[in-house]
């Protein structure tokens, strides 16, 4: 094991960790945060709460932005809810039952000492949302409102309607506005980190690109902080938002930091399926939806036959005549199973030819018990911006039909490596929310995005960045001018030169688009050893032909999307190979990660404790080669177990 | 689908803008109305021409970035919707469709420094309205 991974998880019970540790570490008093500049880099929820929390902390806050405006980040599309432990419905629920359902929903990959400390968290969230004026649903009597999400058998998902991102994004970002205005916090909209600078080895500073401008800025703090979300993009076609990228870690990366379980993906299964190859995006119909949504397909090909010829409609299939497979296959948790098993039922079913589009590639979403048993107005209010959001789409009344659906990729589970004060391997270079690795293991269950991002933010990196931050009071703020900018603002100029001068006949889309097909075919929900091995040897012939033959318009010094593209591109074809390795590496199946050699007679997951219960953490090294190192997972306080959703 | 497409293109916040006319052919009617802008631009890029500059981002309705004025009105001519969820399904094969920024002192047409003689639109705004 390499000395860089000590994950520093705290001695003692697993209650009492968090409480220990918070006691133990250091902390800087008013007067010297005042002379201490942090960087933090997005502005979702993790970012735009960390920025916020540390601001009012009286730290010099600088925050940066690809958008116009912070509160444009992709967590303003989250919409089922989030997880807390409340209790409210009175159902049994607990921060032990929600870590335990984490880590078993993360088919016990994940660390449990950060999963438990995120459970506890949890409530303080609710509380601060709430406070900010936040509008969760509430019930006749005026208290707060839960639902189910997958994989718990506990209704704890608070919730705004379908917009609940949307609305705590709103939360955060009115109090990063009060930073802002207080002066603690300066904002950078439009401009795009381009690399990371160390100085002795420690994070202390940024290369941004002003979007509007193209200028090359620098820019130096004591810290950074990468909240840049995921790299599901590298797919193409996604439920990330067109400007989600992965090349902040990525830089990070190639800087030093390691990176945690790269081949950890998460496919959402209730998406709108894909219509055509003009498509540029994948749309998301709410994991919530499973709450009132019952998922089937035709029992008989014949009916499947007249689907597709549209001859009948879904629902003049009668009920003996559908096949309910996930309430068939996993009566305990029926509709409510994890993601990654509801995905792979939903593969399994279209692959063996029972698909209801012209496709193939679908199945049905059917709220007609709901409506039947509650009312039309009643799944209306729950879900009514997702159904119009449905109906826009693909121009279909989902009161009157079922929706169809098919699995898209929409999270990445892996990310930054970062131990238990979410510090990167590189001092000083923190890792939060979807950018880090650390708490979701091979599977993310529902909800608990925003509870990561938020409790990241304000709960958890506000502490422990001081630990660190402590033993900086006397370092002065580094000079920008200092060889490390020079040396990284000329790589950058040369790169963007680069790109520029190729001058090729494809557009970076182009290539983008190639990658995702291939990414799709062998590094999706389905992997294998041959796949996987191919996989590397396309992503290595695409992005020599990227190199050679990418058509990159107009100049640097001006609003630019193209290059804006090509340089996000770049990475992906850079983030995509290691991936595979990484899948390629771990010789076993668990959570989002089937490989085909390893699952049981009923084609469920197959884990291998014995050789792979640990994280793959991954070192850059030179001539872009890729070296890998072991954490550990070590159990104290959970039984290892086969996920069991049946019974 | 073909369609003529009638879209407005201006260097920067100073210079003198104007419509140009493009040609689109085989659109299908489920494609998204920015699906059809950027078949658009790959096209104008591998031509070795400049492509229409235009906010985006989750291409879902929900984060308020997209902000086009189409027909006359801002995000087309559908209800209740933005910019990225209108679909080329609510326009008749063969229309000609006018393509605007929003003509509107609180959102400006971004400043860009346009170095070569091309045309090119240049529509964005800082901070937009909720949805």
């Amino acid at each position: 094991m390499s000395e860089k991974l000590n994950a520093k998880i705290p001695e003692g019970p697993l209650m009492e960790k968090w409480t220990r540790h918070k006691a133990a570490i250091r902390v800087v008093n008013p007067a010297n945060k005042l002379k201490l500049d942090i960087i933090v880099v997005g502005t979702g929820l993790g970012g735009a709460s960390a920025a916020a929390s540390l601001g009012e902390l009286g730290y010099n806050v600088k925050v940066f932005c690809i958008s116009d405006s912070p509160r444009r980040a992709h967590s303003v599309a989250a919409q089922g809810g989030i997880n807390a432990v409340k209790n409210y419905p009175n159902d049994n629920d607990s921060i032990y039952r929600l870590f335990h359902d984490t880590i078993k929903g993360g088919d016990y990959r994940s660390r449990e000492a950060n999963v438990y400390r995120l459970a506890e968290v949890s409530n303080l969230i609710i509380d601060q949302c709430v406070a900010q004026g936040v509008p969760f649903a509430r019930d006749y009597g005026g208290l707060l409102d839960n639902r189910s999400f997958g994989g718990a058998q506990v209704s704890r998902t608070f919730y705004a309607r379908g917009q609940t991102g949307q609305q705590l994004l709103l939360g955060a970002y009115a109090s990063l506005n009060r930073a802002i205005s207080k002066g603690q916090v300066k904002s950078y909209p439009r401009h795009e980190m381009l690399d990371l600078i160390l100085i002795d080895g420690h994070a202390n500073g940024i290369i941004t690109r002003n979007l509007v401008t193209g200028e090359i800025e620098r820019h130096s703090a004591h810290a950074v902080v990468i909240a840049t979300g995921g790299y599901g993009n590298v797919f193409f076609l996604s439920t990330n938002a067109m400007n989600s990228n992965g090349s902040a870690v990525w830089q990070c990366y190639k800087k030093g930091a390691f990176f945690g379980n790269p081949g950890f993906e998460q496919i959402h299964p209730s998406c709108i399926p894909i219509s055509g190859d003009q498509q540029s995006k994948l749309t998301l119909m709410s994991e919530s939806l499973r709450n009132d949504g019952r998922v089937w397909v035709p029992k008989k090909k014949e009916d499947i036959e007249k689907l597709r010829n549209k001859q009948i409609k879904a629902s003049q299939i009668p009920e003996e005549g559908r096949d309910y497979y996930l309430e068939r296959r996993y009566p305990a948790f029926g509709n409510l199973v994890p993601r990654d098993v509801a995905s792979r039922a939903a593969k399994e079913r279209c692959d063996a030819g029972y698909g209801v589009n012209e496709t193939g590639l679908a199945v049905f979403l059917d709220f007609s018990t709901a409506i039947q048993h509650l009312g039309k107005h009643v799944i209306e209010e729950r879900y009514g911006n997702l159904f119009q959001m449905y109906e826009k789409i693909v121009d279909v009344n989902p009161y009157n039909e079922p929706m169809m659906i098919y699995p898209a990729i929409h999270y990445t589970m892996g990310g930054l490596w970062v131990d238990y004060n979410l510090q990167t391997t590189i001092p000083g270079l923190y890792a939060i929310g979807e950018a880090n690795f650390s708490d979701h293991g091979g599977n993310r269950l529902g909800a608990s995005a925003l509870m990561q991002g938020l409790a990241d933010g304000y709960f958890i990196l506000p502490y422990t960045i001081g630990d660190y931050l402590a033993g900086k009071i006397q370092e002065k703020k580094t000079d920008t001018n200092h060889p490390a900018f020079e040396k990284a603002e000329k790589k950058i100029n040369e790169k963007i030169a680069k790109l520029f001068a190729i001058k090729g006949i494809e557009p970076a889309d182009y290539y983008h688009r190639l990658l995702g097909k291939i990414m799709w075919n062998y590094v999706g929900m389905s992997r294998n050893e041959a796949g996987l091995k191919k996989a590397i040897e396309d992503i290595r012939v695409l992005r020599d032909e990227f190199w050679k033959n990418v058509c990159v318009p107009g100049e640097n010094n001006e609003f630019n999307q193209e290059l804006e593209k090509a340089l996000r591109v770049a990475d992906f074809l850079e983030i995509s190979e290691l991936m595979a390795m990484d899948a390629l590496n771990r010789k076993e199946s668990c959570g989002g990660h089937f490989r085909e050699e390893m699952q049981t007679e009923d084609g469920e997951t197959k884990r291998d404790d014995q050789n792979f219960s640990y994280v793959s953490c991954w070192e850059h090294k030179d001539n872009d080669t890729h070296e890998m190192h072991k954490e550990p997972l070590n159990y104290e306080f959970v039984k290892l177990a086969t996920r069991n959703y049946k019974d | 689908m073909d369609f003529t497409l009638k879209i407005w293109r201006q260097a920067n916040a100073k210079a003198k803008g104007k419509f140009e006319i493009y040609k689109i052919s085989n659109i299908s009617p489920d494609t998204s109305f920015l699906e059809m802008m950027d078949i658009l631009n790959d096209k104008l890029v591998c031509e070795g021409r400049d492509p229409v500059a235009f906010d985006h981002d989750c291409r879902e309705g929900i984060c308020g970035m997209c902000s086009l004025y189409i027909n006359g009105h801002a995000h087309g001519p559908d209800s209740d919707i933005t910019t990225c969820q209108l679909h080329m399904r609510k326009f008749k094969n063969g229309e000609t469709i006018t393509v605007e920024p929003w003509r509107s002192r609180g959102f400006p047409v971004i400043k860009t420094w346009w170095l070569t003689a091309a045309l090119s639109t240049r529509f964005c705004k800082p901070e937009g309205s909720f949805l």
